[in-house]
């Protein structure tokens, strides 16, 4: 046999071995992860939003059809599952969300301080007391951010009963037209979401079909969503509301009006962050293959959702009050928050070996 | 059998080099380094060297790194000494790299080639001083072996310089010793900082970072099993501590290289590190007889068949030349002991990164980690946290979070900005980092005001212990 034809031949039988030892593995693989979590986590959190955003357009409806308080309690009650439904997504902006703008659309929030004429509720108030026709076209092509979405449905649907009803009752009331183009375009929206994630963007994330993203970019953004809305929380939201930061407390950097849901919605952001970690309750999860590589990491996981969740139950609501108040639990719920960020920033983003600011520069150390 | 050998005319051991016992051991080294051998392997170091070093500053257009690492950031973390050094506004800095470009594509065609290694290792050199986030392995590599590349004679063969001067296509034998030095510093080192118990008993990163690629077509499964991990980590231990032994032998030279080939390969299959196996592999040939690359092209045409060793520049050694070998002793010296300094810091060099830099510690740790500030207004003692992110790229912010060195200057970056509004403050920094898949731990004492900090190369009583 040729010098040739024995390399040849050690190469082939080296590749054969390799696969078989491969094809032993039983290991979770990153693409397993990326499906079931597709499929079984952030479908169904799309479909939920969805769902709800059409019972709130609904109810908004015979609301305005039929200005009474029973119509009203039903439209409030859809809009705080719609809000809580759209807060569980928020683990969930990759994609078709930032392709979109959807936030933009649904549920944009201004902290600034410094922008006191442009934050909640005054570009809702300044909106309604103009003349200009409300139509779902102008709420998506005209209007700011912060005059649409769940939060200025919030505005409209929880002011005084009274107040409510008899604007909707007038005569062409441009009350009911600022409603029901809000929530039109919110139910149409979170739709269009649901599409995609059922759709083409669902099946690139999970790794189906010739135009799958790879698994490392898939994986990068799902946990560097998550990191970041840990910051958001910890820091742009309670760090600012508690005066943490620098300037003084701003309670308002918490999003949220009069329906007082504040704290219920970071309460849901944590759930949704724990759902992509832990994966539906008989899918995988990133926990599985955090798990693989280290089970401590993923105790300490498991223990860091666990305790976040317990220190926001522990607040005592209205959230916007009790970080006004400085309260203790605020304090504590940041820093249970502060405590997971820096698990997943450190622990798993290391042993998943992401970036997490997206560099793509080379490294030799 | 090399070429030059059989040509060292024996009146040499008579040269002009001093004759005392003192300097007996380097005179018999200058002159063995003076013995004239092929000059097409040096030649062949160069013609790479120069082709990577293009690559190299093509890849930095292509992924638009001038401007991501030099042009947009506000701030540069910059080397003890070096504050002065600063990038070029924009289009300047896109200006010095296409310069780089072209001057690595002279040293590869040996055109005008002292100037144009020297500008290399200058401009390049300047762009890694610029900021200590870009710091790479290779990049020091490169700027070593261009200023090396200054001092040696590597084209007296195949280059449009000995085209035009008519030149003995023949270098000194030190030539080839000082480029195998050059590359042997590298792998020695790289072996030496892997005996440590992470490393070796651990298998960490690379049980880490193996698994990664568990998706990989055919092999994929076996990156995710501990035992390939471990068999990764001695693996590359032996083969940085051995290789250069393996190069150096004869008979072991071209398993070696091809295993080299295969090592390179796959490291750069698995990590992002640039042109850094192309730039090893091609300059492990160095260690091959000094006239292969001649060899093999005389095989291919008949062009190639000049022996340039029967055409020796100089029988004796310049008087100069005991000075250089002195010269190239010296930077060998310095060579060995800047990757040694670490130990003249407490503490483990992989978490404090206390001599960390400029010792080939390549693919050695992986390392997270997360940056508070926490800033005290010095007269009403009222406290509020920063975000670093104000203040530096992302690229910056994340090589900050994990190196204290570049947390004290983002430190006095943040104390620089508020005295300028005339706030004086104390800075401190809540820093966590987890390393090779350990739990996070703080990284700097949470109570040290690093405003008042000095930045210097001393040791850093504010870094806390490894956990």
């Amino acid at each position: 046999m040729s010098l040739l034809l024995r390399v040849r031949f050690l190469f082939a039988a080296a590749l054969c071995c390799a696969a078989l030892l491969s094809a032993c593995g039983g290991d979770v693989s990153r693409r397993d992860v990326l499906a079931e979590l597709t499929d079984q986590v952030v479908v169904p959190r799309f479909e939920g939003a969805a769902s709800w955003s059409a019972a709130l357009d609904a109810t908004a409806a015979a609301l305005a059809a039929q200005p009474n308080a029973g119509n009203l309690e039903e439209a409030r009650e859809a809009w705080r599952s719609a809000q809580g439904a759209w807060a569980r997504t928020e683990a969930m902006w990759f994609g078709p969300v930032m392709d979109r703008r959807s936030e933009s659309l649904i549920s944009y929030w201004l902290n600034d301080p410094k922008e006191a004429d442009n934050r909640y509720p005054r570009p809702i108030e300044a909106r309604l007391a103009r003349s200009e026709a409300i139509n779902a076209e102008a709420v998506i092509e005209v209007f700011a951010s912060t005059e649409r979405g769940l939060h200025a449905v919030e505005y409209l649907l929880f002011a005084a009963d009274e107040q409510v009803l008899s604007a909707l009752a007038e005569p062409g009331s441009r009350y009911a037209d600022y409603l029901l183009s809000l929530t039109e375009v919110i139910a149409e929206e979170t739709a269009a979401l649901r599409d995609a994630w059922r759709g083409e963007y669902g099946d690139e994330f999970a790794g189906r079909g010739e135009r799958a993203i790879g698994e490392s970019l898939a994986l990068t953004e799902l946990v560097r969503v998550s990191v970041f809305l840990t910051e958001t929380v910890a820091d742009m939201q309670l760090g600012d509301a508690l005066g943490m930061r620098g300037g003084e407390p701003n309670p308002l950097a918490i999003p949220g009006g009069a329906a007082e849901r504040a704290l219920e919605d970071v309460r849901e952001r944590v759930l949704g962050m724990q759902e992509l970690y832990l994966g539906a309750s008989e899918g995988l999860g990133v926990s599985d293959l955090i798990a693989a590589l280290s089970e401590e990491t993923d105790e300490r996981m498991r223990a860091a959702f666990a305790a976040a969740v317990a220190a926001i139950d522990a607040i005592a609501p209205p959230l916007k009050s009790a970080a006004a108040a400085k309260a203790d639990a605020v304090v504590e719920a940041r820093e249970a928050i502060e405590h997971l960020q820096r698990v997943m920033n450190t622990e798993v983003v290391s042993l998943l070996g992401i970036s997490v600011g997206f560099s793509d520069n080379d490294g030799d150390s | 059998m090399e070429a030059g050998r059989a040509a060292a005319p024996a009146a040499i051991a008579a040269a002009s080099v001093g004759r005392s016992s003192l300097w007996a051991p380097i005179d018999a080294l200058a002159r063995r380094a003076w013995e004239p051998v092929d000059g097409s392997s040096a030649a062949l170091f160069r013609i790479a060297f120069g082709v990577v070093a293009l690559v190299a500053v093509i890849r930095f257009f292509a992924h638009g790194w001038i401007d991501q690492l030099y042009v947009d950031p506000a701030h540069h973390f910059s080397y003890v000494g070096f504050e002065w050094v600063r990038a070029w506004p924009a289009p300047w800095m896109h200006v010095h790299f296409a310069a780089l470009g072209a001057l690595g594509l002279a040293i590869a065609v040996g055109w005008r080639y002292r100037a144009a290694a020297l500008l290399f290792a200058l401009g390049f050199t300047y762009v890694e001083l610029i900021d200590k986030t870009t710091y790479l392995n290779h990049y020091y590599f490169m700027s070593l072996a261009a200023l090396l590349l200054f001092a040696l004679p590597t084209h007296r063969a195949w280059s449009l310089d000995a085209r035009r001067e008519g030149w003995s296509p023949t270098v000194p034998r030190g030539v080839i010793w000082a480029l195998r030095a050059q590359v042997a510093v590298v792998y020695c080192f790289a072996g030496l900082a892997k005996l440590n118990a992470d490393w070796l008993l651990e298998a960490a990163p690379l049980r880490v970072w193996l698994p990664q690629h568990a998706d990989a077509p055919i092999v994929g499964g076996l990156l995710d099993e501990v035992w390939v991990a471990y068999a990764f980590s001695w693996a590359g231990t032996a083969f940085d501590l051995t290789i250069v032994g393996w190069l150096l032998w004869r008979r072991s030279r071209p398993y070696a290289w091809a295993a080299l080939l295969v090592f390179h390969l796959i490291t750069g299959q698995l990590f992002m590190i640039g042109v850094f196996p192309w730039l090893m592999t091609a300059a492990a040939l160095i260690f091959f007889a000094p006239d292969w690359p001649r060899r093999a092209l005389q095989r291919l045409s008949r062009r190639f068949a000049q022996d340039g060793v029967r055409q020796p520049n100089d029988a004796r050694p310049p008087r100069w030349m005991r000075a250089a070998v002195l010269v190239g002793l010296l930077v060998l010296a310095v060579q060995i002991a800047v990757p040694l300094r670490h130990y003249l810091y407490p503490g483990t060099v992989r978490w404090n990164e206390e001599g960390y830099r400029f010792s080939w510690r390549v693919l050695l740790t992986e390392k997270a980690g997360t940056v508070d500030y926490r800033v005290t207004d010095t007269e009403s003692g009222r406290m509020w946290e920063v975000d670093p992110s104000r203040y530096l790229s992302p690229l910056q912010e994340e090589r900050m979070t994990t190196q204290p060195d570049l947390i004290l200057a983002t430190a006095h970056l943040i104390r620089d900005d508020y005295a300028a509004s005339g706030v004086a403050v104390e800075v401190r920094a809540d820093a966590f980092v987890a390393m090779n898949g350990r739990p996070y731990a703080r990284l700097i004492d949470p109570e040290v005001d690093l405003a008042r900090e000095r930045q210097g190369i001393g040791a850093k009583g504010w870094v806390l212990a490894a956990p």
